[in-house]
């Protein structure tokens, strides 16, 4: 508090002798005004700090999420949009006994990319728990290593599953050689597991780094010190290093959940016909069946209930942690 | 700071994070940056041209290639993507329909008619496809110029198959003995047409709703005997050569390239009919280099390039002349040694009213989804 106020008190005292110099140059030229104007506001200032990002953000992110809003209540003949405001897009996804397509995929995206979170944070957590806690030397290089694969495009990776599940593909033709098998399995792709996998591997360094880096910030004395006073490792692991990894683990939940419920080009090369998800759904709309405007209201329906689920998350979540404090 | 010489300074190890992160972001740098140098010298003056994959051997424009180099080519999956794509503001010079979606095409205003005195083979093609529906305007101008026609089948392994009865589409619907092995192509019309055919239905390309719910229930025993649905050929020829398909809906175009492999394959002749689909070359009402589209057109349609095209890809040519320079053997082989006697057998493809063919799509797009 006494920082800030102190902080206050010193820009007020610059701003004070700005003004008093201001006051007493008799010239006010365009460039005096403007720079008046720039050290009397904070909130010019400030904006104009911002403003490349806040340029960007209007420009790539706000101007087309509204437009995605507006053409959600158009509806498209051919290729000619019909501006007339209308709900019918919405009541279309919503008309279950209709249709019940939109409503079951959402679900299905919905719990794919829940079962791939959950495994993509099984499989993080102990890799950055050993990244934080076992390795001392050469972290850097480890810490490369697990970003390699990002280093390959998206698309070669899933490709890369293709490969490896295929009919003729790497398990395959070794469970073959093996003897064990003496057909190739066929579950193996073109199902919502192969999108599941697929999604678990391509996802993984954006859980490992967050959970890495809240890891490697717990002070160890607290370890030690929990271990003094007689909890057993796994006691210790679940009072101390499991609540103070938290933020991390929150941060990559989100980070790999979000953005895998919308995901499109994953299901559609190793999903097959069972493991489409809403976001090939809206890719068909908007590119075969011509009609951009379902798509964005299918789009805007998967947000929000993505927002939605984000929340519930983070509430729930929120009361854990404090139920945990008291 | 030293970290040119990374290799030297990984091994002595003192190297702190900042570094390795600065040598890490100058890497991703140069490698953002490299493929926005190159490639881009020629791209101003060359034709671009939007088409099916593997419509850019250069062997299929040879005089093109001799006079102005290698044109733009871009490539789609199937036409609906195309004309979506086209009529959200891709620019091309000249795109790549067929006959059958011309309606569309026409009405949507982005092509304009041909000069046919800038068409130096338009005498020599095939008359069964010189004036198809929608392709030529009350005032006898040209909108669209054959390049390409051929059949569309099945595809199927003689070692995995067998055929009991007549020959029928319904190999690729409801033959469960094949459940699970079989594959066809992503895009609606055709599997609601071939429904529609197995059904006995007159008219395939305008089918009341009534008939559209009998064929979607064949459309959803496709589904669950169905691997996939294939967008891009190559995927289906794979799947056949590896065993993982016994049967897949497929060009004539693929028959000649998987028995080269020797792979033992044979085109189903179903009782419903194969079906006979022209595709060729539009023009872009915004072209921007009118003559170099008009000499690439006037490539795509020689002799020289038909030749080609019948031998490497089996496909048909639009010119006539063509067929004289290839091997009748090879023709015999590829079932259009008389293009006149079989475009009489066959169903030629018709445009789908357009009412109709939204519901053709939105049909296949909710089935394929699980509805």
């Amino acid at each position: 508090m006494s920082v800030a106020k102190q902080e206050e008190s010193a820009i007020g005292s610059i701003r004070s002798s700005t003004n008093s110099m201001a006051s007493a140059s008799p010239s006010y030229s365009l460039g005096w005004t403007l720079r008046r104007l720039w050290l009397r506001s904070e909130a010019v200032r400030g904006y104009l700090l911002l403003s490349p990002t806040l340029l960007v953000m209007v420009a790539l992110l706000g101007i087309p999420l509204v437009m995605l809003v507006v053409l959600s209540f158009w509806t498209q003949d051919g290729i000619v949009f019909d501006r007339t405001f209308t709900l019918e897009n919405y009541r279309q996804f919503f008309a279950y006994d209709e249709s019940p397509l939109y409503i079951n995929l959402l679900i299905r995206s919905v719990c794919m990319s829940a079962i791939a979170t959950t495994a993509i944070l099984l499989l993080s957590y102990p890799m950055a728990y050993f990244l934080a806690f076992r390795i001392r030397q050469h972290k850097l290089i480890w810490i490369v290593l697990i970003t390699v694969p990002f280093w390959i495009s998206y698309l070669l990776r899933i490709f890369a599953w293709k490969v490896i599940l295929g009919f003729d593909g790497v398990i395959n033709s070794s469970l073959m050689g093996l003897g064990l098998i003496s057909k190739p399995l066929e579950f193996l792709l073109y199902n919502p597991v192969a999108v599941t996998i697929t999604l678990s591997h391509a996802w993984a360094a954006y859980a490992i780094l967050p959970i890495y880096v809240s890891l490697e910030k717990i002070d160890r004395s607290l370890l030690e010190a929990a271990t003094d006073l007689g909890d057993s490792p796994l006691k210790r692991f679940l009072r101390v290093t499991l609540p103070l990894s938290m933020p991390g683990t929150l941060a990559s939940t989100l980070l790999v959940f979000i953005p895998t419920v919308g995901d499109y080009v994953t299901p559609a090369l190793v999903g097959g016909t069972s493991g489409m998800m809403l976001g090939n759904v809206i890719q068909s709309l908007v590119t075969r069946s011509d009609n951009a405007p379902m798509g964005a209201a299918v789009s805007i329906v998967m947000m929000l209930v993505v927002t939605l689920i984000v929340c519930l998350f983070l509430w729930t979540t929120g009361q854990q942690r404090r139920l945990v404090r008291e | 700071m030293e970290w040119c010489h990374i290799e030297k300074q990984l091994r002595q190890k003192p190297m702190d994070r900042r570094s390795m992160l600065k040598a890490l972001a100058s890497v991703g740098l140069g490698v953002a940056v490299m493929s926005a140098t190159r490639g881009r010298a020629f791209a101003a003056d060359q034709v671009s041209v939007y088409t099916w994959t593997n419509y850019n051997d250069p062997k299929l424009f040879p005089d093109y290639v001799s006079k102005h180099g290698t044109p733009n080519v871009s490539f789609f999956g199937d036409t609906d993507e195309a004309f979506s794509k086209l009529a959200g503001g891709y620019k091309v010079d000249i795109a790549h329909p067929c006959a059958d979606d011309m309606a569309r095409w026409r009405k949507s205003g982005m092509i304009k008619a041909f000069d046919d005195s800038k068409l130096a083979h338009a005498k020599d093609f095939w008359p069964e496809i010189q004036k198809l529906p929608a392709t030529v305007d009350e005032a006898g101008k040209r909108w669209f110029v054959p390049f390409d026609w051929g059949n569309t089948s099945i595809l199927y392994r003689t070692d995995k198959v067998k055929i009991e009865g007549d020959p029928s589409w319904s190999l690729l619907f409801t033959d469960d003995r094949y459940k699970g092995q079989i594959s066809s192509y992503d895009s609606g019309p055709p599997n609601v047409e071939i429904a529609a055919a197995i059904l006995g239905y007159p008219d395939i390309f305008d089918i009341p709703d009534d008939q559209l719910k009998e064929c979607a229930k064949l459309l959803r025993h496709q589904r669950d005997n169905i691997r996939f649905y294939w967008s891009d050929q190559s995927a289906a020829e794979q799947g056949l050569a590896s065993g993982e398909l016994v049967a897949a809906y497929a060009w004539n175009d693929a028959v000649a390239r998987l028995k080269k492999q020797g792979l033992p394959v044979a085109y189903m002749n179903p009782k419903e009919g194969m079906r006979t689909w022209v595709c060729g070359l539009v023009l872009m009402k915004d072209v921007e280099h009118e003559d170099l589209a008009y000499d690439f057109i006037n490539a795509f349609t020689s002799p020289e390039a038909g030749k080609y095209l019948v031998e490497a890809l089996g496909t048909g040519h639009a010119n006539k002349k063509a067929f004289d320079l290839v091997d009748p053997k090879v023709l015999d082989e590829l079932g259009i040694s008389n293009p006149t006697e079989m475009m009489g057998r066959t169903v030629f493809l018709r445009a789908v009213p357009e009412d109709r063919r939204k519901k053709y799509v939105s049909l296949f797009n909710t089935i394929k989804a699980g509805g």
